[in-house]
């Protein structure tokens, strides 16, 4: 199975030249949306990488669409801390344990 | 006291409640077992994403760093051409672990990170800047299949132990306390209908006792009746 690699011009080029052919530039909220469905929707995608200022992007049902996705698994990338893993692990045991 | 609504109080249904209330305790304290169970693999989980994550953001900007070093010297037209004459793409091969009834992913891959000579484009034409970005993207790569596979994992963890404790509580807060007041009341009802009956029997055979009485009485006066 192949990775995919959805974001930014810059980081589209970088992850090409490690060998990532599936490596979409999306821009706008709306081509992002339809990228991430074409590419959720491709069974030979095994991981979809994303930024994680794109992830704060998209819609919140789409977000969970996401994260709940086995087959293909998504992941964020970034240097913006994801607060959704926080709040989840927050509710789920009562105590805050990331950090 | 919450009476589930709409009990009869026979033995009947306090038999079937009795029944009930054990399984209701047996899951109970299986579901209670898998709850600790999922709450020792979610903490083991947990380290292991924490400090991939770390890792991940420290690579990603040393990754992204490289890259633009790249651009810099070569351009990024040249970065692109590269990119195209790359012949082996990183495969992933996807299957799915079963931890307590939760389904997590299991990502297994070869490694991305080549060497240079492995890469498919040639070392004289380009510069070292590229090849340290695709030098640091892959080792990016890396990172990213097994962070994917962590964080997949911990998440599908956190939202089973949330389903979990809500069943656990459910049973225990307000399954098996209904379920008990319910028999409790049956048993209540059963016993005040006991003692009607008892009541009711005793009436009856008083009634029999003071009519047996009568009818000998009558008896007697008809056999004087006949003797005068």
């Amino acid at each position: 199975m192949e990775i995919s690699f959805i974001g930014s011009g810059d980081a589209v080029l970088g992850f090409s030249l490690a060998g990532v052919k599936k490596a979409y530039t999306a821009g706008s909220e709306e081509e992002l949306v339809n990228k991430i469905n074409e590419v959720m929707a491709d069974p030979n995608v095994g991981i979809l990488v994303l930024q994680q200022k794109d992830y704060n992007r998209i819609p919140k049902r789409l977000q969970g669409t996401l994260s709940n996705s086995v087959k293909p698994t998504v992941i964020a990338i970034g240097t913006e801390q994801s607060t959704e893993m926080r709040e989840k692990i927050k509710r789920a045991i009562g105590v805050d344990l990331w950090k | 006291m919450a009476v589930i609504r709409g009990t009869k109080p026979t033995r009947a249904v306090l038999i079937a409640l009795r029944r009930r209330i054990k399984v209701a305790q047996s899951g109970h304290s299986l579901l209670k077992m898998k709850r600790d169970g999922l709450m020792i693999e979610f903490f083991e989980v947990l380290n292991r994403a924490r400090t991939i994550r770390q890792e991940l953001v420290q690579d990603f900007l040393k990754s992204e760093q490289r890259l633009n070093m790249a651009m810099a010297v070569e351009g990024s037209v040249a970065i692109k051409s590269v990119a195209f004459a790359l012949q082996k793409e990183p495969s992933v091969d996807l299957s799915s672990r079963n931890i307590m009834g939760v389904v997590v992913p299991k990502i297994s891959a070869e490694a991305v990170h080549k060497k240079m000579y492995e890469r498919g484009y040639g070392i004289i034409g380009t510069s070292a800047a590229v090849d340290e970005a695709a030098d640091a993207y892959e080792s990016l790569v890396d990172k990213i299949i097994t962070a994917a596979e962590v964080e997949t994992s911990l998440i599908k963890l956190v939202d089973d132990i949330e389903k979990t404790k809500r069943r656990v509580n459910g049973l225990e807060f307000k399954v098996i306390p209904d379920i008990k007041d319910t028999i409790r009341f049956i048993g209540f009802a059963l016993e005040e209908m006991d003692r009607d009956n008892v009541v009711r029997l005793k009436k009856l055979k008083s009634k029999a006792v003071k009519r047996a009485k009568a009818e000998e009485a009558a008896k007697a006066a008809e056999a004087a009746a006949a003797q005068a």
